[in-house]
């Protein structure tokens, strides 16, 4: 039973494997412009964004470092990918700092805050009024 | 007592919650089923904080086949998508 362990670590190196590839074909083509990135299918059968429409080409813009750009395709992309690193790097800075950086993937209150972020900016895109469609990629 | 020292050991580390992987399928994914994988993340934390180690590891699968199949989808939407787009070219060069 104790040797139940957490993948997380191969799930690591499939992604820095998968990572540059992925990167070079996301910063060297628009997937605004090129035909062949898939479209989401929700949005092609409902017309409603749902909080990972944009994402591609919000990877596209950020790649390109034009961030406030990423951030209207997708307001949650770079959030989640700074989420991310800093899980990853969280040991890393743990024992060069010296000190115990929280581990937030692990905290009970989490999941919940991020469901409550992603359900909330999941309505917001889908409002067709003046502020909201800001959050809409397009 | 004996029992004791190996159920201690079990309960270092909590099974993982897949949180990770739930936030990349809702984000990156079309369809939003990564938001179930994030409630299932989310109970894994309460049951383990609770002391319900079974608990804990049943929402850990459940975490684990939703965030799946929401990745599983839109690979294979992806695919469509990129074969279709494929095709259409073809056909327009073609034709």
């Amino acid at each position: 039973m104790s040797s139940e362990k957490r993948p997380d670590k191969y799930l690591v190196c499939l992604a820095l494997i998968l990572l540059l590839p992925v990167a070079g074909i996301f910063y060297f083509f628009d997937p605004e412009r090129l035909v062949l990135f898939p479209k989401c299918p929700l949005y092609v059968f409902t017309g409603l964004y749902c909080p990972g429409c944009g994402s591609q080409r919000a990877i596209h813009s950020m790649l390109h470092l034009r961030i406030s750009d990423a951030f209207h395709y997708n307001l949650l992309l770079i959030p989640a990918f700074a989420f991310i690193l800093y899980h990853l790097l969280r040991p890393f800075f743990s024992r060069l700092l010296n000190i115990n950086l929280p581990d937030l993937v692990y905290n009970r209150r989490t999941p919940w805050i991020i469901f409550f972020i992603v359900v909330i900016f999941w309505i917001l895109r889908n409002i067709r009024m003046i502020p909201f469609t800001w959050l809409a990629p397009v | 007592m004996d029992e004791q020292a190996p159920l201690q050991e079990t309960m270092v580390t909590p099974p993982s919650n897949y949180l990770i992987l739930a936030i990349l399928a809702t984000i990156l994914c079309c369809l939003p089923l990564g938001i179930v994988s994030i409630v299932y993340a989310a109970q894994v934390n309460t049951k383990w904080q609770a002391g319900d180690t079974e608990g804990a590891k049943q929402y850990s699968r459940n975490a684990l086949i939703w965030a799946l199949v929401s990745a599983g989808i839109g690979v294979i939407a992806a695919i469509i998508a990129i074969v279709a787009g494929f095709a259409a070219a073809l056909i327009e060069n073609v034709f």
